[in-house]
This record gives structure tokens, C-alpha cells and sequence, in this order.
């Protein structure tokens, strides 16, 4: 379990369910609200890596 | 003096009368800061409660493994603000997932080790865990008070 990867999609499932839970209460919602949180999780980290990549530090 | 009919009292005060009652709800919230979820379980918020609770107890499990630190009780000391308050912070936010933390914590878990490939990432799962079940605490007093279904 040392893919940096994986572990940010686990946290992406796992922090997205709970807000979903927290903040919606059909189930339609939820799943709607769970697919938009975790893919802004995965692409903006990803986003955000590329633009850090340059940097030397 | 002007005289106000009883009805219009409530509003004005802005007060609201707790749905699940006020024990209820004192009981509900400190549940849930214990353990994750836990005060859902009270209120019979079943899908709730086990899904706040395998969650962040997955996180914590997680970051615990991946050898973050689960930071002991500090204080903020006023003389050297950045570095304890900082410190202070980081215990808040571990701590916030109540005996998930506490019991790992006298276990002698979560010692971390900085040189780890997974440092950082075992750490943002240890707070995350924390700082989610804060608002779930704070769900759990909506629900409890009738705010939310």
C-alpha cells in the first residue's frame, strides 16, 4: 500500500461518502454528490501535481 | 409598557425546542464525539451511523498503518506560539475521532515515523478522520434538534 495513487483514492472514496452522508439525504442525491466530490478530489490532485511539477522543491 | 401576544414570543427569541429532547441530544452528540456514528445510532439513523463510523474508522485505521503520528495532548505555550500551537492543532484534529484515537493513543500506536514513504499521506488520513467526525458531531445536533431529517 505505498502507491500514492491508491491511497488518494481511498481517501477520495472514503471523505466523499461521509460529506455525501452529511449534506444530502436521498439517495439520489448522495450518489450524485459522491460522483462530483470524488471526482473533483482525483482530477484537481492530479491538476495540482501537474502545475507543482516544475518545481524544484 | 406594550404587551405581545404569546404566539409571536417564539420567533422573535429565535429559540428552537429539540425534537429528540434536550438529554437526548446531549447524549447523542457526546456519543458520537466517542465513537464515530454513535450518536446517529441513537437516533436511529442507521445507514448514517454505519457508514460515519466504518469511514472514518477505516481512515484512522489506515493512517495508523501507513505510520502516521497520532500527536499527544499538547497545549499551546504563549512563549513559543508557532511551533506549540501548531502542535496543539495537529492534536485537535487527530483527537477529534474520539476513543478511535484515545485507545490506539495509551496503546502506544501511532508513533510515526517521518522517514516513511507514506508520512504525510498516513498523517492527512489521521486528521481528515478527526476534523469529519467534528461535523459529524455537528449533524448528529442538527438531526437531534429537528433541523435536518
Amino acid at each position: 500500500m505505498k502507491i500514492h495513487f491508491t491511497l488518494l483514492l481511498i481517501f477520495s472514496i472514503l471523505t466523499s461518502l461521509v460529506l455525501a452522508f452529511i449534506t444530502k439525504n436521498e439517495a439520489r442525491d448522495r450518489i450524485k454528490y459522491f460522483v462530483l466530490l470524488f471526482c473533483s478530489f482525483v482530477v484537481l490532485s492530479i491538476l495540482a501535481g501537474w502545475l507543482m511539477y516544475p518545481f524544484p522543491f | 409598557m406594550e404587551t405581545r401576544p404569546i404566539s409571536n414570543a417564539a420567533p422573535e427569541t429565535g429559540q428552537v425546542e429539540p425534537q429528540a429532547g434536550v438529554f437526548r441530544t446531549t447524549v447523542a452528540c457526546v456519543a458520537g464525539a466517542l465513537i464515530p456514528g454513535f450518536g446517529h445510532a441513537l437516533l436511529r439513523k442507521w445507514d448514517r451511523a454505519i457508514v460515519f463510523f466504518g469511514s472514518i474508522a477505516i481512515m484512522v485505521y489506515f493512517g495508523i498503518r501507513l505510520q502516521g503520528t497520532l500527536y499527544n495532548p499538547a497545549f499551546p505555550d504563549f512563549s513559543d506560539f508557532f511551533t506549540t500551537g501548531f502542535a496543539s492543532l495537529k492534536f485537535l484534529a487527530d483527537a477529534g475521532s474520539g476513543l478511535l484515537y484515545w485507545i490506539p493513543w495509551m496503546r502506544g500506536l501511532g508513533t510515526g515515523d517521518p522517514t516513511a514513504y507514506t508520512y504525510d499521506y498516513a498523517n492527512v488520513f489521521l486528521y481528515v478522520a478527526g476534523l469529519l467526525n467534528m461535523l459529524v458531531i455537528v449533524d448528529a445536533f442538527d438531526i437531534a434538534m429537528g433541523r435536518k431529517r
